[in-house]
């Protein structure tokens, strides 16, 4: 009963903050002042009471979008144990890549609905954007499950990896940072504060919301920052010897607020990706997430010549072990992009292409 | 200096002939010829024999025995928007051609309306149809449409953008303008010309200073008066003022469409710095009002002078420390190079000017190609490009700022406060003759041309904008770019909706 209560009140109060701090530090960083750190929540609540301007030809499902996706964070945020407490509900690692992806799902159907030329390009962009971002996660998560024995995410969380901490947590880290990056709109592959629709992946979705609708889609960003930070908080934390109930939540809060601080600072240093990169700088996350896989398979392997009964299917040691690396590409190929990032090109010119030229078709 | 006729058969060839030898075509217009027929006028610069890189302004008149144009645009591609607007505004119809598209003015405008003709259309030149825009068409599987503007997202100028694309790259971007078509050229020609400075900084008011001189120009020559040499001096020193101004401005989005925050920081606190030393130079931070025919409006006293160079140091100062984040920056520099490319070959068809064309590796630059004073005796040499892309352009917005920032040095150095700024002008302007202000400003070549009736009243006064070039090169720069580069390329032209719509 306290989980639930402290869970809900969290996801429902913490992310304004988190976002009104993340521009705070960022208007800092380029040395405006900034609006106050409680802009947020005034901003949502002007949001709730303004009336909607909805097209005319759109149906039922712009409506029920906004709040399909805000279901689906919300569900994330109840059963992902992101603030280093006993999380209310049961949650698991593919239920929760799933619940992101469906939430996604609404959002374009929604942006397509309208018929606009800038819904159609962001809900296209957004999905190419994730199709390659999602990868990266699943199986950097995968890696993390594999180690654990179980998918269950309280139960992946609780677990200490042993000697080849070293190397797995740095590489699980750089998957999740970048697809989380990708997944939240953020630099260096979207610009959150662009005013140019052209250029918008994130922002071009939601450009016919606005009132009740707007606010939901708002509140929905940025309880998804706040669970998946936490969630990024928590893997770190793996790499602590098991820590009290309140040190880590302290913990996590802290991580979530520096996570923040991170993000600010590669928005005001940085410049944003070029569209045709996007795939490159996936792929590093990718590449990282399958030598975290790698290195939890070998590993598993080695002890045991038994095949493990805690492993998922595709994952019992072979009897060649050069099995274990031709069963890379077909993972990369799953990584294809489609046909709007590179026409005609195969995947790899986009994954592998030199730093310039081969892209200029 | 008097007008040259040239036959209609003759024109197309001769300017091309004249664009080979290295000669550009300024503008291109008609007026009327007083005997109620038009005649067609173009104002071109022919290379000087004497010094290579140097051009001479002349007049061609070519009069028009009915309301058809003579065939132009195959020889002389530059010349396609001018013509064009010649449709709009005499409807005078291309021979080869049945039905124009119109450049500048809309549907919403009266059918046949063509403002600048003294008398009605030729019943038979008219077919009765009404002006409709007719956008290209591209074909094909997948290939889709992205309409944008012309109100758009943030406070700009409206136009139009018409994106053909294939997935994310353009295939062809069509620029639809004339959304600020207020009729101008005509108010300028019924304004008495004594009060016409104030219609003249309205044109485009970020180049307020560059309009304001390239009239001072005209009127002076058509006057044959000269400018005291401090007003000269001053002129100039406003006129590289707004040159830093408006780069400083468009460096800034250079950095904002790539989303770095830390640069456009950076320059946002210089900008401010160069509308300071506007404002010491002549009490304006948009230069406004300053250039008046004659000279200047006001002389420039010698604590103004102090405090400006103050301003000058500080611009030096703070500019050596900003550019390097942008040009040295490898993440800026992946974004801007190989994009928006404009090769030379169609740069110098489509007449790229300023420094767009020299980004482009065009050398025409209208301080040297004409030796204008004061340039001249300042040791100074126009900036190079090279790729034609928008890193091209950005190192040649960044090289101008430095030698704007150097020659403002030596101008205000220069300056005698006690000097005489400013002569007397005649009550009437002369009857029959043409005179023409050629000024490189901020964007480019910009050309004010005044023609005088036999009362001495002006018949014609013509404006051309560096944009009425340019546009066609960011439609040429668009294409083949994925979509959401373009407001990067956009930017590297930083082009005037107003100064073109006139």
């Amino acid at each position: 009963m306290i989980g639930w209560a402290l869970y809900l009140a969290y996801t429902l109060l913490l992310p304004p903050l988190l976002i009104g701090l993340l521009r705070k530090l960022k208007s800092r960083l380029q040395g405006r002042q900034g609006p106050p750190v409680w802009q947020v929540y005034r901003d949502l609540a002007k949001l709730a009471r303004k009336g909607e301007t909805i097209s005319e030809t759109t149906t039922w499902v712009f409506a029920a979008a906004p709040s399909v996706a805000l279901g689906c964070v919300l569900v994330c945020a109840l059963s992902v144990p992101w603030l280093g407490l006993p999380a209310p509900l049961h949650g698991d690692v593919f239920l929760l890549v799933y619940l992101l992806a469906l939430g996604k799902f609404a959002m374009s159907l929604a942006a397509l609905d309208p018929g606009t030329t800038f819904g159609a390009l962001g809900a296209s962009r957004e999905a190419a954007v994730g199709v390659l971002a999602e990868p990266a996660l699943v199986l950097a998560l995968a890696a993390l499950a594999v180690q654990a024995g179980s998918s269950d995410l309280a139960v992946l969380f609780a677990s200490r990896p042993g000697a080849e901490l070293g190397t797995l947590l740095p590489l699980v880290g750089t998957a999740l940072w970048l697809s989380i990056t990708a997944e939240l709109a953020r630099m260096p592959v979207d610009d959150p504060t662009t005013h140019l629709e052209l250029t918008m992946i994130h922002e071009a979705l939601i450009l016919e919301n606005s009132g009740r609708n707007l606010a939901l889609v708002e509140l929905g960003a940025g309880i998804k920052l706040a669970v998946l930070f936490g969630l990024l908080a928590q893997v770190l934390l793996m790499g602590t010897p098991a820590l009290a109930p309140w040190a880590a939540h302290a913990t996590s809060l802290a991580l979530i607020v520096g996570a923040c601080a991170v993000v600010a600072f590669i928005e005001t240093v940085m410049v944003r990706l070029r569209w045709r990169r996007i795939p490159a700088l996936m792929a590093f996350g990718l590449t990282a997430a399958t030598m975290a896989c790698l290195i939890v398979a070998l590993k598993s392997e080695a002890p045991s010549p038994a095949p493990d009964r805690h492993a998922p299917a595709w994952h019992r040691p072979s009897a060649q072990p050069s099995d274990e690396t031709t069963a890379i590409p077909p993972q990369r190929s799953g990584l294809r992009p489609d046909a709007t990032l590179e026409r005609g090109g195969p995947a790899r010119a986009v994954l592998f292409a030199p730093r310039s030229g081969a892209e200029h078709v | 200096m008097t007008p040259t006729t040239v036959s209609r058969a003759d024109l197309a060839p001769q300017l091309k002939a004249l664009i080979e030898r290295g000669g550009r075509l300024a503008l291109l217009t008609a007026a009327d010829d007083g005997q109620s027929r038009l005649a067609l006028a173009a104002l071109v610069l022919s290379p000087d024999g004497q010094a290579a890189g140097q051009l001479r302004p002349a007049l061609w008149r070519t009069p028009l025995d009915d309301d058809t144009l003579p065939p132009l645009t195959r020889l002389v591609p530059q010349a396609h928007w001018a013509k064009r607007a010649l449709y709009d505004f005499f409807g005078l119809r291309p021979a080869d051609q049945a039905r124009p598209n119109p450049l500048l003015l809309h549907e919403a405008w009266p059918a046949h309306l063509h403002p600048l003709r003294p008398t009605p259309c030729d019943g038979a030149a008219e077919t009765g149809e009404a002006t409709r825009y007719r956008f290209l068409e591209v074909g094909g599987e997948g290939v889709y449409e992205i309409p944008v503007g012309p109100i758009h997202a943030g406070i700009i100028e409206p136009g139009h953008f018409r994106f053909s694309c294939h997935g994310e790259v353009i295939q062809h971007l069509e620029i639809r303008l004339g959304y600020q078509h207020r009729g101008l050229e005509e108010q300028l020609a019924r304004t008495p010309w004594r009060q016409a400075h104030h219609v003249v900084s309205t044109i485009s008011s970020d180049t307020a200073a560059g309009n304001a001189l390239a009239h001072a120009l005209a009127v002076e020559s058509l006057l044959d008066i000269e400018p005291p040499p401090a007003a000269v001096a001053l002129r100039a020193a406003l006129l590289e003022c707004e040159r830093v101004a408006c780069h400083l401005g468009d460096l800034i989005g250079y950095c904002a469409d790539t989303g770095f925050a830390a640069g456009a920081t950076a320059f946002s606190l210089l900008r401010p710095r160069a509308q300071i030393l506007s404002e010491w130079l002549c009490g304006s931070r948009y230069q406004a009002h300053a250039i008046v025919p004659g000279g200047l409006a006001r002389p420039l006293p010698g604590d103004q002078r102090e405090g400006a160079e103050h301003c000058v140091t500080q611009l030096i100062d703070g500019f050596e420390r900003a550019e390097p984040l942008l040009l040295d920056n490898s993440g800026a520099l992946e974004r801007m190079a190989g994009t928006g490319v404009v090769p030379r070959p169609i740069a110098d068809e489509i007449g790229l000017v300023g420094p767009a064309g020299r980004a482009a590796g065009l050398d025409y630059d209208v301080r040297s190609a004409l030796s204008q004073p004061p340039y001249a005796d300042l040791g100074w040499q126009p900036a190079r490009g090279g790729d034609g892309d928008v890193l091209a352009r950005c190192t040649v917005r960044c090289a101008e700022i430095r030698a704007s920032l150097t020659l403002l040095r030596r101008l205000l150095a220069q300056h005698n406060p006690d000097a005489p700024t400013r002569v007397d002008l005649p009550d009437r302007l002369p009857a029959d003759r043409w005179a023409c202000g050629l000024v490189e400003a901020w964007r480019g070549e910009l050309v004010h041309l005044v023609l005088t009736g036999d009362q001495g009243q002006i018949l014609r006064y013509a404006v051309k904008d560096p944009s009425f070039n340019n546009w066609t090169g960011l439609a040429v720069a668009a294409r083949g770019e994925v979509v959401s580069d373009f407001p990067l390329c956009n930017k590297s032209f930083g082009l005037s909706y107003s100064g073109n719509d006139l």
